[in-house]
């Protein structure tokens, strides 16, 4: 029962940590930016979904639509008023535009916390599910709404996945990932590659930032918890590498819930930290890294 | 060497060292306060700045190193109740320590991945802290006795005096020093008032009853929360700033000045009158606030 129990909320809860970790490690596979404003715009979707639902009454799939809109805004604020600016300048040396542009999006990050607490305090805030009730699997009372955050997660990486590898832009953003440079010379524009990651991972944001405001709620100090998990899902999983991080975002996800389940809810995150020192420790380049 | 004590900027930043030090004789409360954590930031940045620009690493955890430190001299403070300078000593060390122990295995990494090893200490350090909510606050923080305050007068006066205390004391003053405007008075007690510096260690029972102070060591200290015996109680804690409990709600002009509690401090009926020495309570107050900073001598009363 426990251990059914476990399997599921665990489920649940690393499909959504691998939709999270997937868009960022996304971004630093093609265009090499570590996006340190992640969090911030999964909180900034989660918390769209929810002023839309609660102060426009509009329905939860509208409210959710706008949830996934705003990310992809921001998404794209992000790249054309702090990525792009730093990478195209020339005063900041180019081995220092890395620093740069993770100072950069950290600072950008802050200041979306600092708007979405200013217009909507700090307080917890929780989407109206989209599939409401419970159902039980075996004995496990879980909540639908937990079965429909698996499953979309689920379906959204498994989009993904078609569109990298089945289509022509996917295709694309795949060989930019690879070698840049051979893709200018086949006469693709970078640019627009970058602007089509962007749009992805504003959508992949959005939609685990909604799921999210759904399963847990969010509230502005959830920012930078957000950004560092996923920051260590995809480093333990090898930065780049969106297949180690699926499978970082289970390891992490599962032994959360052990250890809630198992010890003590207080303990929750600390083995998954620990095991990501020890990763550090032994083998830098994460489970699947590249380098 | 020589040219470096002969150069402008060095003789400029001697006259701003001396100016920021001597900063608390002359400025108000409210711009100490800004001052401190402005104070603070510059020291932090200089941290940071020490790793990053000079080093080239990403510390994405100064807040490990400042957290290890200020909890460190928090916990030894409040579980031992050892001397603030001592804490924060110790507190430093620990810093030192705990910044190797980050650092053997983070060095090891480059780039991002320092960044992140470093991130990683500072979930951790937030989690214990968490974890050992018996020993650290948890969430809601370390309520640390003993803090250092420079301008305890000020505050004092600022803060807690109302406008009708302020009246009385005007009123309790005038018979004795009528050549001083009101004006000039105010400014005086502002300032530190010397003339009541002068005059003696004293407060009333009523004083010593509300005030519950402490003595410890050199000067006084004042326990937040604390009884007269010094135990710990569940009184507020809301307040950052160490503040004397300044409740006086009665005048002592028609009380025989008694013995107070012993573990309180000694309450002297000042010399060369039997009761006049406190025309009110607001004297006694003001006696009781040059007392605790240190202004007046600790000796028996000698009241002009």
């Amino acid at each position: 029962m426990l251990a059914l129990q476990i399997l599921i909320d665990g489920f649940a809860i690393s499909a959504l940590y691998a939709l999270g970790a997937t868009g960022f490690t996304l971004i630093f596979g093609v265009s090499g930016v570590l996006n340190l404003s992640h969090g911030a715009i999964m909180v900034l979707a989660a918390v769209a979904a929810w002023a839309a639902a609660s102060v426009l009454h509009v329905n939860t799939y509208v409210g959710a639509l706008v949830g996934v809109a705003a990310a992809m805004v921001a998404a794209f604020a992000t790249y054309y008023a702090v990525v792009q600016p730093i990478q195209k300048s020339r005063r900041i040396a180019t081995e220092e535009k890395e620093i740069f542009v993770l100072t950069g999006t950290l600072l950008w990050g802050i200041m979306i916390q600092e708007l979405i607490a200013y217009f909507f305090t700090n307080n917890a805030k929780t989407v109206l599910p989209i599939v409401e009730g419970v159902v039980d699997i075996f004995g496990v009372r879980t909540p639908k709404n937990e079965i429909f955050t698996a499953v979309v997660c689920c379906l959204v990486i498994g989009l993904l996945w078609l569109l990298v590898n089945r289509t022509r832009t996917g295709k694309a953003v795949l060989a930019a990932s690879m070698n840049p440079r051979g893709v200018t010379l086949l006469g693709l524009e970078l640019t627009s590659i970058y602007v089509v990651v962007w749009g992805i991972y504003g959508i992949l944001a959005g939609i685990a930032g909604v799921l999210l405001g759904m399963f847990l709620g969010v509230s502005s100090y959830s920012v930078g918890p957000l950004t560092a998990s996923a920051f260590s899902i995809v480093v333990l999983g090898g930065l780049g590498s969106v297949s180690g991080s699926l499978i970082a975002a289970f390891v992490v996800g599962y032994l959360e819930t052990l250890t809630a389940y198992l010890f003590n809810p207080a303990y929750r995150t600390i083995p998954a930290l620990l095991l990501l020192v020890v990763v550090m420790y032994v083998r830098p380049q994460g489970l699947l890294g590249r380098r | 060497m020589g040219g470096f004590f002969r150069s402008r900027l060095f003789w400029i930043s001697l006259v701003l060292v001396a100016v920021a030090s001597t900063l608390p004789l002359y400025v108000s409360g409210y711009i100490l306060g800004l001052l401190t954590v402005a104070y603070y930031f510059g020291v932090f940045a200089m941290a940071w700045d020490l790793l990053f620009g000079f080093a080239g690493e990403v510390n994405f955890g100064p807040t490990f190193l400042i957290g290890v430190g200020a909890y460190t001299a928090g916990i030894l403070n409040n579980e031992y109740g050892w001397s603030v300078y001592l804490c924060i000593v110790l507190g430093a060390l620990a810093s030192v320590v705990a910044g190797f122990v980050l650092a053997l295995p983070a060095l090891r990494v480059r780039g991002p991945y320092f960044g992140l090893t470093t991130l990683v200490a500072v979930l951790m350090l937030q989690n214990f802290v968490v974890v050992f909510a018996g020993l650290t606050g948890g969430e809601i923080g370390l309520t640390i006795p003993d803090v250092i305050t420079i301008d305890a007068v000020k505050r004092t006066i600022d803060v807690e005096l109302t406008a009708a205390q302020l009246r009385e004391r005007r009123r309790a003053w005038r018979p004795r020093r009528p050549h001083r405007r009101q004006a000039d008075l105010d400014h005086v007690w502002k300032a530190g008032n010397r003339l009541a510096a002068r005059t003696a260690d004293a407060v009333a029972p009523a004083d010593a009853r509300t005030m519950r102070i402490l003595r410890r060591g050199r000067g006084m200290a004042i326990r937040k929360g604390c009884d007269a015996s010094g135990q710990r109680r569940g009184v507020p804690r809301t307040d950052l700033s160490m503040r004397a409990w300044l409740t006086l709600d009665r005048p002592c002009r028609d009380q025989q000045p008694q013995d107070p509690d012993r573990a309180t401090m000694r309450i002297a009926a000042p010399r060369g009158g039997k009761h006049g020495a406190f025309p009110c309570a607001a004297d006694a107050r003001q006696l009781f606030t040059q007392r605790l900073i240190g202004l007046a001598p600790r000796g028996r009363a000698r009241h002009a």
